[in-house]
């Protein structure tokens, strides 16, 4: 997966468990764990969602990692 | 037209090979097709026929038992799941929903093998027809009502997910109220299950041809195998150029 994340560290300092994060958003506290394991890269607008409910950046959350394509 | 040498002799190698397995398959029918062999094939049907009535208890308990076991067991699992904190939750839920999955799967194969079998020995001048057809109702009023309790449950358990599973438009419903990772598991799913649908349906209309070709077993088979197969490439062809 190319994308590394931070969110659990966001998560942890705003005292929030995935399944709050998850009905802030929109989708299902799964959603948040496979992102958070990075099992799944997230759209552009779900990543701005969370960004937004950290009061951060995209950039802050996810970090670029190499370039993999996902295999279907 | 751009073709490089290699993709020739890499297609001339597949017709090769398809040749082979081919005679192979026509070779196998010519034995099958003695009648010895068929007078097996027609002892079996008669074996159902007789035995009808026994058949879809015993398909109840080879199928709907194991449906039901890995189905309670995902049930409590995914309900104490919900309550782990975020460390453990991954795991158990991952294999909550795993047994949940086998078990709808497990449904949906008996629902199948059930038709099966009613189309294989069914036979009205039998004297229990009516007990026959009654049994195979049960079945599959019992297949229906189990896998619309299952939704139900995963319903209540995350009250996102929408859709009536009585209802036509359920699929529909259901998939637009998947966030979009879900969404992304189930098309990925689906297209594999296109994919095996697609060789699968041409395999078995090679096979209907070459089976009434040496056994004369009638077009019939040929149509609705090769109706299959142009429905599946069809309505992937009018989502790829409509939708």
């Amino acid at each position: 997966m190319p994308l590394e994340n931070n969110l659990k560290v966001y998560r942890a300092r705003k005292n929030m468990n995935q399944s709050d994060l998850g009905d802030q958003v929109g989708v299902s506290r799964q959603t948040i764990s496979s992102i958070e394991r990075g099992e799944y890269n997230p759209s552009i607008i779900l990543a701005l969602k969370i960004a937004k409910v950290f009061n951060t950046t995209v950039e802050s959350l996810f970090t670029y990692l190499e370039d993999d394509l996902d295999e279907y | 037209m751009n073709i490089s040498r290699k993709s020739i002799l890499k297609m001339m190698g597949y017709l090769f090979f398809g040749g082979i397995f081919g005679f192979v398959i026509s070779m196998l029918l010519r034995y099958v097709g003695k009648s010895e062999h068929l007078n097996i094939l027609i002892s079996i049907r008669e074996f159902l026929i007789s035995n009808s009535v026994y058949l879809f208890p015993l398909l109840f308990l080879i199928f709907f038992v194991p449906v039901y076991i890995f189905g309670k067991i995902g049930k409590k699992e995914l309900n104490q799941a919900i309550d782990l904190p975020d460390d453990l939750y991954d795991d158990h839920i991952n294999e909550a929903e795993k047994k949940i999955d086998i078990s709808l799967s497990l449904n949906s194969i008996f629902m199948v093998i059930n038709f099966i079998f009613l189309g294989m020995s069914f036979e009205p001048r039998v004297a229990q027809i009516y007990v026959f057809l009654g049994l195979f109702l049960f079945n599959i009023l019992v297949i229906s009502l189990y896998e619309i309790s299952t939704i139900r449950f995963i319903q209540q358990n995350d009250e996102r997910l929408k859709g009536d599973p009585v209802s036509f438009r359920f699929r529909k419903d259901f998939f637009n109220s998947c966030d979009e990772a879900e969404k992304q598991k189930i098309l990925k799913t689906s297209y594999h299950g296109f994919n095996l649908a697609r060789n699968v349906s041409f395999a078995l209309l090679i096979m209907t041809i070459l089976s009434h070709m040496i056994l004369e077993t009638g077009i019939y088979a040929i149509f609705i195998s090769g109706f299959m197969l142009l429905a599946i490439m069809g309505g992937y062809s009018y989502y790829a150029i409509f939708k």
